[in-house]
């Protein structure tokens, strides 16, 4: 007889060992989870909310933004307004989560199979991560950051570190080279990477050199950097070719870069990650509770949190605020796991590549070598499409009215999961600018282009972004939205030069 | 694999304080303007939270994004009940916001421009009184002292086994046995080693063999100097009683940190409901702020009409009375409740007096005469606040010198002497704020210090 791994509602350390074990038997026997090691902290309610305003991660350098963001969080969780998440979970090696010592042992219990068995899983095995994060690296990199943001204050006075990073923020989300493999972050080697540079910097300095008169060549040597394609990484094109940062400042613009592209895969995969999280905790509160390792009531409460956390209301329900990629998520591989395993005749002339394969094999796959847009692209069925009711509106300024384009109908699957998949899509999550030019040998204006779809303009912002920029540059910037090569419209800030960030 | 369960809940709490003071320094212009007119409307006696909005003019954190009100796009939605394709939805009027792009474009209504959030009390009160000063502030000892505070004063070589520092003494040891060329077992213990080695080199020889004889000498040489060293060793003590410090305590007496505030008002027939609530306003504004320089105040409430007595706040604000004004009664009575409850060596008095300036003209030599001998030798900081009437044409009136009521000629004139005696005139409730900034500002408590240096001796 086997006698369930807890009773009551109280959690304690031991048990959460115990669960913690029962769930490891699962994830290795029966789903094959490749995890890293696991590192589980309980934590209180403020060292929650700590927590959502550093984005989540353990350490962080100071700034004001993320005391804005936990101002706002407070207030809401304090007027009840939300609740706190039951868990955050860091994608590092090892793999950190934080229980929140709130839970009942049911939701530790869920949370644990949740966190360090779900996304643990996606963080070690999706190609993204795999290609853009090192996880074994990350905490020695923030202290790295912290620290030198820390250094950087003492040094040169915390208004201009503060104005620094304001402007490099505005710009953390053009801060990625999609299309270059970047470098692995490593402490060490970004420390010692400094400490060479300021070395070399001193051994050859002379300050003789600065009375020698130039030769034209020289003169035109240094303002010889040329740019021949257009370059979308502005952080990366204002860190090497700024005429006006010191060498620290550049090397802030690299952190703020940096830690932007280790959230890089985390926007790209938000469903495929939520949704193997819940489809791993689903399996393995089920399995325990087959096992007889949960007792009835545990597993009515888990039903309860399950389904709290899956709600997707429709449009045209008050609390509709987009997709729940949790919902999502589940609902699809749960759909692949029913392709494989009962496919109708639909299935098979839509999905001939698994349809009867091992569903499990088959959700691995996914989970490896997927992103949001190919997975929906890939995955999402006319099953799915018919049970969420999907449909495609056009929007047309325009026009007074919204255009439905496509029902879930024979003709609609395909034209609504091609909508659905552009809609995660990292190129249509942020608008697509790039440097185009910027004159060295002139007044140094910097020129960007932003490359406009369907009429669909930059917002009101973007005055301030160009001021930000502006700050880093020192001189004029420009921008020009143009679509298909024709200007529809132009932003420019002023052209008083600003030699120094001040 | 392995797993390890931490406790975490026993860290330092507070990581985002450093954050959170950062982004109040960074909102602080719209902060402080938004909490003194705040400060205004808030009710007496609150001491919950304050909910703060402020403008996202300065703390905007701009990034570059597609406006939703441009061009045309596609977006799906779930949850389809009874559309077919080519149906046409007429936008909500007043902008398209309601089926915005995923709900983003939704969420950019009225909250754009407001940023809300929860100020703690003492966050708030220091927007309130920052830059603002006490003047006159004065540490009293207590005659009886009962109340010590023991401060660390160093080290002392005599003290208390429990107050050993064993730091402090060990370095001491070290350093005496250094200087006193204590042999270290180190030393020993390799010359020890020196002989079992020469001694294992001659056991199998005779003693009688000379080609050992140097080794033999060298033994007993080394011997002589191990015996040498175990004696010096012996000699100087590891630890010695002059080594020894401990920690050292001085008790110096608590410094009083208690004010006594004496809330005086006018209860005259005079004095309206309007007139009560900006002396109440007033006197408020003066309680949170003496209550942040001091551990515990008193405060006593005096109305007084032609009579004075003492009373509860709540009568002090609502009952109504009638009749004349005699201004001296109220001030003679908080001279005695001075005297009696609040010695000045062991309270930092201060007075706050409300009026809307009427007084029968017979009792203004009594009342200047009760402040000179009585009042403001003992007092910190006297205060009066004249409230003016509400109607604009009374205000210009009053400006001239036939309209200066009696008792504000009077107070202006004993504030060239003393210098604890200030007076201002409000006529509304914006104006208190500013009023009370200009009492306590820093700048203005300069010429203040002119009082007298000693006030009790002259008293005595």
């Amino acid at each position: 007889m086997v006698r369930p791994l807890y009773t009551g509602s109280e959690w304690n350390f031991e048990l959460l060992e115990d669960v913690y074990n029962a769930c490891e038997v699962i994830a290795y026997d029966d789903l094959n989870l490749n995890i890293y090691q696991n590192q589980l902290e309980v934590i209180s309610s403020e060292q929650m909310l700590d927590a959502y305003s550093s984005s989540g991660l353990p350490i962080y350098y100071k700034h004001w933004s993320f005391g804005k963001h936990f101002s706002a969080e407070e207030q809401n969780y304090r007027k009840g307004y939300t609740g706190l998440a039951y868990e955050i979970v860091i994608n590092s090696n090892p793999c950190i989560n934080y229980l929140m010592e709130e839970n009942t042992m049911t939701t530790q219990t869920t949370v644990i199979a949740h966190a360090a068995f779900g996304h643990n899983h996606f963080f070690k095995n999706n190609y993204l991560f795999r290609q853009w994060t090192d996880a074994s690296h990350i905490i020695d990199y923030l202290i790295f950051a912290k620290n030198y943001l820390y250094d950087c204050e003492q040094r040169y006075g915390s208004d201009i570190v503060e104005k620094l990073l304001d402007s490099c923020h505005a710009l953390s989300k053009h801060g990625i080279s999609r299309y270059k493999r970047p470098v692995k972050l490593n402490f060490f080697e970004e420390t010692q990477r400094k400490e060479e540079r300021d070395e070399y910097l001193k051994s050859i300095y002379n300050d003789l050199w600065r009375t020698l008169p130039k030769t034209k060549k020289q003169v035109e040597k240094k303002h010889d950097v040329a740019f021949s394609d257009p370059e979308e990484n502005i952080l990366y094109f204002i860190e090497k070719n700024s005429p006006i940062l010191e060498l620290w400042q550049r090397e802030v613009v690299r952190i703020v870069r940096k830690i932007s592209q280790y959230f890089y895969p985390q926007y790209q995969t938000k469903v495929m990650n939520e949704g193997w999280a819940v489809f791993s905790h689903f399996f393995i509160m089920n399995r325990l509770y087959d096992k007889g390792l949960l007792t009835d009531g545990a597993m009515l409460e888990f039903i309860h949190t399950h389904s709290g956390v899956l709600y997707q209301p429709s449009f045209d329900n008050q609390r509709y605020n987009g997709f729940n990629p949790y919902y999502l998520g589940f609902e699809m591989f749960k759909d692949i796991k029913r392709i494989c395993e009962n496919p109708t005749a639909e299935d098979k002339e839509w999905f001939p590549d698994f349809v009867g394969s091992d569903w499990l094999e088959t959700c691995l796959h996914a989970v490896e070598n997927y992103r949001d847009e190919s997975f929906i692209r890939q995955f999402l069925s006319p099953t799915m499409i018919r049970k969420l009711k999907l449909f495609v509106l056009n929007n047309n300024v325009d026009k007074d009215h919204y255009l439905v384009e496509h029902i879930h109908n024979r003709q609609g699957y395909k034209k609504i999961r091609e909508s659905l998949a552009s809609q995660y899509e990292v190129g249509n999550m942020f608008p697509d600018i790039q440097v185009y030019d910027a004159d060295f040998k002139g007044d140094r204006t910097l020129m960007l282009h932003h490359n406009m779809t369907n009429g669909r303009s930059l917002n009101k912002e973007t005055d301030d972004v160009l001021k930000h920029i502006k700050r880093l540059w020192g001189y004029q910037v420009k921008l020009e939205s143009r679509e298909n090569n024709l200007l529809k419209k132009s932003f420019s800030t002023d052209a008083v030069p600003q030699l120094k960030i001040e | 694999m392995t797993k390890y369960i931490i406790d975490r809940r026993l860290n330092p709490k507070g990581k985002s304080i450093s954050n959170r003071q950062r982004f109040i320094r960074k909102a602080k212009k719209h902060l402080t303007d938004r909490v003194r007119k705040n400060v205004v409307d808030r009710s007496i006696t609150d001491k919950s939270e304050e909910k703060i909005s402020i403008p996202t003019d300065g703390i905007r954190e701009p990034t570059f994004g597609t406006d939703h009100k441009t061009g045309e796009h596609d977006f799906v939605l779930p949850g389809n009940k009874e559309f077919s394709p080519g149906d046409k939805i007429p936008k909500p009027k007043g902008g398209q916001g309601g089926v915005g792009a995923g709900g983003d474009a939704s969420d950019q209504g009225e909250g754009e421009d407001e940023f809300a959030f929860s100020l703690t009390r003492d966050e708030y009160l220091d927007v309130v009184f920052e830059d603002l000063e006490l003047p006159n502030l004065e540490e009293k000892n207590r005659e009886d002292v009962t109340e010590w505070e023991q401060h660390r004063a160093g080290y002392t070589p005599v003290g208390s086994p429990s107050q050993l520092n064993i730091e402090r003494s060990m370095i001491r040891s070290i350093g005496r046995r250094i200087a006193l060329k204590t042999p270290k077992t180190k030393e020993i213990k390799r010359l020890e080693h020196e002989i079992e080695q020469l001694e294992e080199a001659i056991k199998y020889y005779k003693d009688d063999i000379k080609a050992m004889t140097k080794n033999r000498a060298l033994i007993k040489k080394l011997q002589k100097e191990i015996e040498d060293l175990r004696r010096r060793h012996k000699a100087i003590p590891f630890v010695d009683p002059i080594d020894l410090r401990f920690n050292n305590f001085v008790k110096k007496p608590k410094p009083t940190t208690t004010a006594v505030m004496i809330c005086i008002m006018d209860v005259s027939a005079s004095m309206g409901e309007r007139e009560k609530e900006l002396s109440k306003r007033f006197f408020l504004l003066l309680y949170l702020f003496l209550e942040r320089k001091y551990e515990k105040v008193d405060v006593v409430f005096i109305r007084h009409h032609t009579t004075a007595i003492e009373c509860s706040e709540e009568e002090f604000f609502q009952s109504k009375e009638t009749g004349g004004t005699i201004v001296s009664s109220g001030i003679e009575l908080a001279g005695k409740i001075l005297k009696g409850r609040y010695p000045a060596s062991d309270w930092n008095a201060y007075i706050a007096q409300a009026s809307d300036g009427d007084n029968f003209t017979s009792d203004l030599p009594v009342l200047e005469d009760v402040l000179v001998k009585q009042i403001l030798p003992i007092v910190k900081f006297y205060t009066y606040v004249e409230i003016a009437g509400l109607y604009e044409q009374q205000r210009s009136f009053w400006n001239t010198s036939t309209g200066r009521s009696g008792m504000w000629q009077l107070y202006e004139g004993l504030h060239s002497t003393w210098g604890n005696l200030v007076s201002k005139r409000i006529a509304e409730a914006g104006e208190i704020i500013p009023v009370f900034r200009e009492f306590f500002s820093k700048v203005n408590s300069g010429p203040i210090s002119t009082l007298t240096k000693d006030p009790e001796k002259e008293i005595l």
